[in-house]
């Protein structure tokens, strides 16, 4: 599986899991591949390969974007009434001119761990994902936080808008609109939310419930003239 | 009944069922019925629907739990700015990726690293900052991650080391030849302090890439265990996973000899 020369991104889901987006190459088509790693034996991981649609078959490299190290809370989160529900953590993936993809890593997590060290076709995990309804050329940056995905759609004004990949945000925001090129996976949309930002927006972080706007202020200093 | 619903087996199954059925109270009476009585599990079920969990280690009241919760649901639709921060002087290095975030902190590369929890009013976790140094290493750091659930940060630099061999060839010749490796050099501290973690055995651990046409690091990660390092080569990447407590290579991905 890992015997040609392909481009990699990857990032622990948990204690002992990666998730790798694996890129296109002459030998193979990209897929996404959840990595084991518990066993310390020096054996190759067990790895469960989850392909894509032909869409993605020239993806020579895959961006895949998720929350990083929120898989247990953290010492300072133990007084929390609520955390995240770590089940319900959501990845995309780029179409880069089409959008995104979403999908939930813990359904991933769940057919790796039933189906371990298999090939999982896109037909048996696409309902699993979503594509949330961005208009592209609007669209400057965007961040995932537990299930949820905001997107940045201009930098000079700051729009936010969300898109709610919880239980409850599918039932209520998965639209009957598809996309056929991805076999017909449904679009999600957004929950309404619209900020603008009083401010210029350079970059963008979420985490926990906050979120950070980095915006910069240049002063310049009078030159004393002679 | 069938179980005793007031183990934690009890919840997983009525919210197991709940959703599998897509909305939460298209359930059969006697569990609708077990649902409306119990405002515990009302509130677990909302949580639930929202993406969270009920964290009962906080020892927190159960209609401060629904106030945090409603808070917390007004502020993602209203998503107004709480906050306005000024911090100064902050110069990102060119050579440096952009600030990085983790399990709710971010960290920003300048001469030593510079973290911020902003906190959350209804996580009731406090607003902390802090600043821990870079370890000195050779050229300069690369790439970092952090796990704040372990309390470790680990930074990637690549050390160049030039060999001079012999090389004997078949016909009773022989050259000198020279040559250049390339080590993965990882270091290990602690995210708090930036000291040594107690809990690894070495605090640098290495990787050596013979024929040193390693100039990067495609991407670092690293868990409450494992790290995984990938750096692209000529022709595709080599990914080496550790375990950073014992500093045990797991596995070596290598797309061609090198």
């Amino acid at each position: 599986m890992l015997e040609d020369e392909r481009n990699v991104c990857a990032e622990f889901i948990d204690d002992y899991r990666l998730l790798a987006g694996f890129g296109s190459s002459k030998k193979s088509l990209p897929c996404i591949v959840l990595m084991d790693t518990e066993e310390d034996s020096g054996e190759v991981p067990m790895q469960t390969s989850f392909h894509l649609p032909p869409h993605f078959h020239n993806y020579t490299s895959l961006d895949l974007s998720l929350e990083r190290g929120v898989h247990k809370p953290s010492p300072r989160e133990h007084l929390a009434p609520f955390l995240q529900d770590s089940t319900q953590r959501i990845a995309t993936l780029s179409l880069r001119s089409s959008g995104y993809l979403i999908f939930a890593v813990g359904a991933l997590s769940r057919l790796s761990k039933s189906r371990g060290g298999c090939e999982i076709g896109w037909d048996e995990w696409k309902t699993h994902t979503a594509i949330p309804a961005i208009r592209m050329p609007d669209f400057a940056q965007i961040w995932v936080s537990g299930c949820r995905l905001f997107c940045l759609t201009s930098i000079m004004d700051g729009k936010v808008q969300v898109y709610d990949f919880s239980v409850g945000g599918r039932a209520k925001y998965l639209s009957e609109q598809t996309k056929a090129k991805l076999g017909g996976v449904r679009y999600l949309v957004s929950t309404g939310t619209k900020v603008c930002l009083p401010w210029g927006v350079d970059d963008v972080n979420g985490g926990h419930d906050s979120i950070i706007f980095f915006h910069v202020s240049i002063l310049f200093s009078p030159v004393p003239r002679d | 009944m069938f179980w005793d619903l007031s183990g934690s087996g009890g919840y997983h199954l009525l919210v197991g069922i709940s959703t599998e059925h897509s909305w939460i109270w298209q359930v059969n009476r006697v569990f609708r019925g077990v649902i409306l009585s119990s405002p515990l599990i009302q509130h677990k079920i909302d949580l639930y629907a929202a993406g969270l969990e009920y964290n009962a280690a906080a020892g927190i009241s159960l209609a401060e739990s629904r106030t945090a919760l409603q808070r917390y649901l007004s502020s993602l639709d209203l998503l107004r700015p709480a906050k306005e921060w000024t911090r100064g002087s902050i110069q990102i290095l060119e050579d440096y990726h952009d600030p990085t975030i983790a399990g709710g902190i971010y960290a920003i590369v300048e001469e030593s690293v510079r973290l911020f929890n902003p906190g959350s009013p209804s996580q009731r976790i406090p607003h902390k900052e802090w600043e821990i140094p870079i370890p000195s290493v050779q050229g300069y750091v690369r790439d970092y991650s952090f796990y704040p659930g372990a309390d470790i940060i680990a930074f990637a630099a690549l050390q160049e080391e030039t060999c001079v061999y012999l090389v004997v060839k078949f016909v009773a010749a022989s050259s000198l030849r020279r040559d250049s490796d390339v080590q993965i050099v990882i270091y290990l501290r602690t995210l708090s302090s930036g000291g040594f973690h107690p809990l690894a055995r070495c605090p640098t651990i290495s990787y050596p890439q013979k024929g040193g046409d390693v100039d990067d690091i495609s991407f670092i990660s690293i868990s409450s265990s494992r790290l995984v390092v990938s750096a692209p080569l000529e022709h595709g990447g080599c990914m080496v996973i550790w375990d950073w407590r014992s500093a045990q290579i797991l596995f070596v991905r290598q797309p061609f000899d090198a």
